[in-house]
């Protein structure tokens, strides 16, 4: 079969052709001969059946009157048939009767077993037949007969088989070889494009169509099939082009890998970036180049892609001298068309800038970018990771919260850019007052924190801390003038006073305002204390709440305000009084502090406003109020600041009905300092609905005259803490006159506040400042009281001051 | 000689067992008249007779004359001839023979050629006669050739009868008369 296999279509062609003639040829000649033969057996037997017959017949009367010579002249006329051999009778005992030999050569004698009248053929055919007298059998007859002329016969017919076989060989040579061009020529045009196709990779080229049959059909198949090749082929080309022109100018490093771990390509890109020039260098020799802290990752990437076919992304830095070329290399594995890996390609980006920007980014992230010092969120970590380190190591650590004094009046006085050098020099001197291994953060605005770790004792943070305040005391210079800043610090110790970063920064936290509390410039250590107050904050804070919700426990206090010059009521400032169910009133200086932090001044300041204004409409309704007295309601810094501040205040009177030449409204001078410009817009609004303006507190705010200058405000109200040591300090007493002086400069009214002597009211009188509201004059009352004061003084008239 | 006997001593064994010519016998001297019985009823087979002839009871056998076989016909009695019983008859003058379908003639000068003539064509008897000078009277005729039994026949006379002889009868014969003959 292997042989069979190897033979060209054209012998294989011929061989069958062949092979099937003569196998036709021989056996049909084959099943002839055998017939014949068997048909002449046949007919020559059956021939001499009865002719034995008959000579048996014949010889009934010579065997029973014993006539031998009559019988064996019936058995000469036998030798009619010249292949009959011999021929015997047998009498009735099976002794030969008679016999007669046709040849002369190879006489036999006659079989003995005379008696069967079976016919056996071999060589020859033996025919027994009975001679039969009246249905009673008396002597038999045998004859044998040759075949060797069937033989011979045989032997010609083969003879001639032969021969014709041969003939036919040779026609069936001829029609063959001609079939074999035919069908091959086709073929062979078909293999004859191929292989020229194949070499000169030509696939324009076409197999000549000779015939109309199957095969001509075949060509045209081919030749479609080449069209779509070709196609095919211009389609790759344009493709692969594209690709090439892709990859050069690719921004990617593109590179193929083989099985045998070879570069088998790399655009112009990936040399640039790896600084490898030559391709075909081994992936091996590649990934060497990458940084030892990064090159077990790769290589891992790399081998689990070769063994597990997984795609991967890696980032990798590359050496080159002192610089590092961050890149990232993705890789995945190609498949031919039939599925199977046969290498892998992937793309290296250079990200050396982007790696850059991101630890420029994550510098930002963990520091302060004008003093340099970690900002909040790092020093949040290293606090964290200094608390575990100690409960773990049974040390100490302190917590200092450092917050500027006044900051925010240096910075508006000189200006932003003043306060940032500030901000430089007080870090600088933060971090050579402690040791290397301290932290020191900002925070916040001025807000600073720092770390000591391995505190021994208290008096060690003490130390430190008196350092701290010295060095910063000591002046500043900027922009050429000197400038003397100090600074509050609260302290906190760890794991004493918490254990955890936040209970501490709280602490920390809660300690600085006790400084600031204090007056500034010193240090305060936190203590139960000072929890508890908070603590008491937070309760207060609580129930604030639940009674803003209840509306019921909040009262308005109403202290008069007269003409100092003939005693007249010329108004009174609306004040909040708390009356918790079941618990004694609470203070303004408690609360107020308390819902400004917590930004529940919001509502309360709503209420307020709205239940003045409905209690003096009412008064006025009953022709109670005076036409020219005014109600001043406090408007905190947080409503202050509220866009929806004019809104609600037109919605109140509009609701309440209230005439707004009646309300006045009081702004502390640090609230209108927080955004000068922003507040001289709100303040116009104000106006402009008709509201009269009063500035409380003045004097306390370091409110520059060029501001106030620009105010729309209509009153001055100069702050209790003045007058309050009238007439003891002459220094309050001169600043006293000079803010009446100025005032009335500015025409603006001015009110003085927290009058309790008749020596300061007189002192006040004698500077010429309008109006006056102390306990001297009267204390906050609640509305009814209000409404039989001013009652009282329209009908006593003046009273005596 | 000797051949020529033995070959006639195993004519057909059937033969030997109707005549008892058993085996010892045969090779004891066999007498002529044996033979001749052995023979004559082997010529009844080869006789064809009309159908009328065949339209009786028994084949009969009937002999003219002394009896020139030695009593060995009574061998043929219990044998059929067409089936039919034979039965053996002596008779003494022609005109008793009219029934018979075997005619032994022993002494055949005493018999008028005429009247055998006209018995045979009236009545279809085959006639057996000894020798061979009285053809003329015997249809069949054992004649003794070189010490064998052999037969002479006159087919004329057959023909005359309305009998007719089997081929074969003939070839064996050694004469045969004609009316050309």
């Amino acid at each position: 079969m292997k042989l069979i296999r190897l033979l060209h279509l054209r012998t294989k062609l011929i061989a069958s052709i062949l092979l099937t003639s003569v196998l036709a040829v021989v056996l049909t000649s084959l099943a002839l001969v055998s017939y014949d033969r068997y048909y002449q057996i046949k007919n020559v037997s059956e021939d001499m059946r009865i002719l034995a017959d008959v000579v048996a017949n014949r010889s009934t009367a010579a065997l029973v009157f014993a006539d031998t010579h009559q019988a064996e002249a019936n058995l000469i006329a036998l030798g009619e048939n010249p292949n009959v051999i011999m021929a015997c009778i047998y009498d009735s005992g099976g002794e030969v009767f008679a016999l007669h030999h046709f040849t002369q050569l190879d006489q036999k004698p006659c079989p003995v077993n005379a008696s069967s009248s079976a016919m056996t053929i071999d060589d020859n055919i033996e025919i027994f037949a009975p001679i039969e007298l009246d249905g009673l059998v008396v002597g038999s007859l045998y004859i044998d007969l040759s075949l060797l002329w069937i033989n011979n016969r045989w032997q010609q017919q083969i003879q001639f088989i032969f021969i014709v076989s041969l003939l036919v060989i040779a026609l069936a040579f001829m029609i063959a070889r001609y079939l074999q061009q035919l069908l091959i020529k086709p073929i062979q045009k078909i293999t004859s494009t191929a292989r020229t196709i194949s070499e000169q990779q030509d696939y324009s080229l076409r197999a000549e169509r000779g015939v109309k049959d199957e095969l001509g059909d075949m060509v045209d198949v081919f030749n479609d099939m080449l069209s779509k090749i070709q196609q095919e082929n211009d389609r790759l080309g344009a493709s692969e082009e594209k690709f090439r022109q892709l990859s050069t100018v690719s921004p990617v490093g593109i590179f193929q890998v083989d099985l045998e771990h070879k570069i088998t390509y790399v655009n112009n890109r990936w040399s640039q970036i790896t600084g490898m020039e030559q391709p075909h260098v081994s992936l091996e020799n590649w990934l060497s180049r990458i940084r030892i802290q990064d090159r077990r990752r790769a290589l891992k990437a790399w081998s689990a892609l070769m063994q597990h076919h997984q795609d991967f992304v890696v980032e990798v830095g590359f050496e080159k001298g002192e610089d590092i070329t961050w890149s990232i290399i993705e890789a995945s594995v190609l498949h031919d068309g039939k599925g199977e890996v046969y290498g892998y390609m992937g793309a290296i980006s250079d990200i050396t800038d982007l790696k850059n920007a991101q630890l420029q980014m994550e510098t930002l992230a963990f520091f302060d970018p004008l003093t340099g010092l970690s900002n909040r969120r790092l020093f949040i970590d290293r606090l964290e990771k200094a608390v575990s380190e100690s409960r773990r190591r049974s040390t100490f650590i302190a917590l200092l919260f450092i917050d500027l004094d006044q900051f925010k009046r240096i910075n508006d006085s000189l200006g932003h850019e003043a306060g940032d050098q500030l901000l430089v020099e007080i870090a600088r001197r933060l971090e050579t007052s402690v040791r290397e291994s301290d932290t020191v953060s900002r925070i916040g605005g001025d807000e600073f924190t720092v770390l000591l770790s391995d505190i021994d004792s208290s008096n060690g943070v003490r130390h430190i801390c008196e350092k701290i305040l010295t060095r910063l005391g000591k002046p500043i210079a900027i922009n050429n003038q000197e400038v003397i800043t100090t600074v509050s610090i609260g302290i906190t110790l760890g794991p004493s006073d918490g254990d955890t970063g936040s209970t501490l920064m709280r602490n920390a936290d809660m300690a600085m305002y006790q400084a600031k509390a204090m007056g500034r410039n010193n240090y305060q250590f936190f203590s139960e204390d000072m929890n508890q107050e908070m603590m008491g904050y937070l309760e207060i804070e609580k129930n604030l709440r639940a009674s803003i919700k209840a509306q019921d426990e909040f009262v308005i206090f109403y202290q008069p305000k007269t003409n100092l010059s003939d005693g007249e009521f010329i108004g009174a400032e609306a004040l909040i009084r708390w009356l918790p169910k079941g618990k004694d009133m609470i203070s303004p200086d408690r609360f107020i502090p308390i819902a400004e932090e917590s930004g529940l001044i919001v509502p309360i300041g709503k209420w307020v406003l709205r239940e003045s204004c409905m209690q003096i409409k009412r008064l006025i309704d009953l022709g109670v109020w005076p036409e020219h007295a005014k109600v001043a309601v406090n408007l905190s810094a947080r409503q202050f600041s509220d866009p929806e501040l004019i809104h609600h205040i037109q919605e109140t009177l509009q609701l309440t009905g209230c005439p707004v030449s009646i309300l006045e409204l009081e702004i502390t001078e640090s609230t209108l300092m927080g955004d000068v410009e922003s507040a001289i817009l709100t303040m116009r609004h104000i106006k402009e609905i008709g509201i009269s303006i009063a500035i409380d507190d003045f004097g306390t705010g370091y409110s520059s005259l060029s501001y106030l200058k620009r105010f729309p405000i209509d009153v001055l109200k100069v702050d209790r803490s003045f007058v309050m040591d009238i007439p003891k300090d002459r220094n309050d007493m001169e600043i006293t006159a000079a803010v009446i002086a100025m005032a009335h400069k500015l025409h603006l009214k001015v009110v003085a506040e927290g009058i309790e002597t008749q020596a300061q009211l007189d002192f006040l009188k004698d500077n010429h400042c309008e109006y006056g509201q102390g306990y001297y004059i009267a204390k906050p009352m609640p509305m009814e009281q209000l409404e039989a004061y001013i009652g009282g003084q329209l009908l006593v008239g003046l009273p005596s001051v | 000689m000797a051949k020529g006997w033995r070959q006639i001593c195993f004519v057909p064994t059937f033969a030997a067992l109707i005549f008892s010519c058993m085996v010892p016998v045969c090779h004891a001297e066999l007498k002529t008249h044996q033979i001749k019985a052995a023979y004559l009823y082997q010529i009844s087979k080869f006789v064809f007779w009309p159908a009328e002839r065949k339209q009786v009871d028994t084949f009969q056998v009937c002999q003219l004359g002394p009896d020139s076989y030695g009593g060995t016909l009574q061998k043929m009695v219990g044998r059929t001839v067409f089936n039919k019983p034979v039965t053996i008859q002596s008779i003494s003058s022609l005109q008793q023979a009219q029934s018979c379908h075997l005619l032994i003639i022993s002494d055949p000068k005493s018999v008028p050629s005429d009247s055998l003539r006209k018995l045979v064509s009236e009545h279809s008897v085959l006639t057996v006669v000894d020798g061979s000078k009285h053809w003329d009277i015997g249809m069949v005729s054992f004649v003794l050739e070189k010490k064998r039994v052999r037969l002479h026949i006159n087919l004329s006379l057959a023909k005359l009868s309305g009998l007719t002889f089997a081929a074969n009868l003939l070839e064996v014969a050694s004469e045969i008369h004609t009316d050309k003959k």
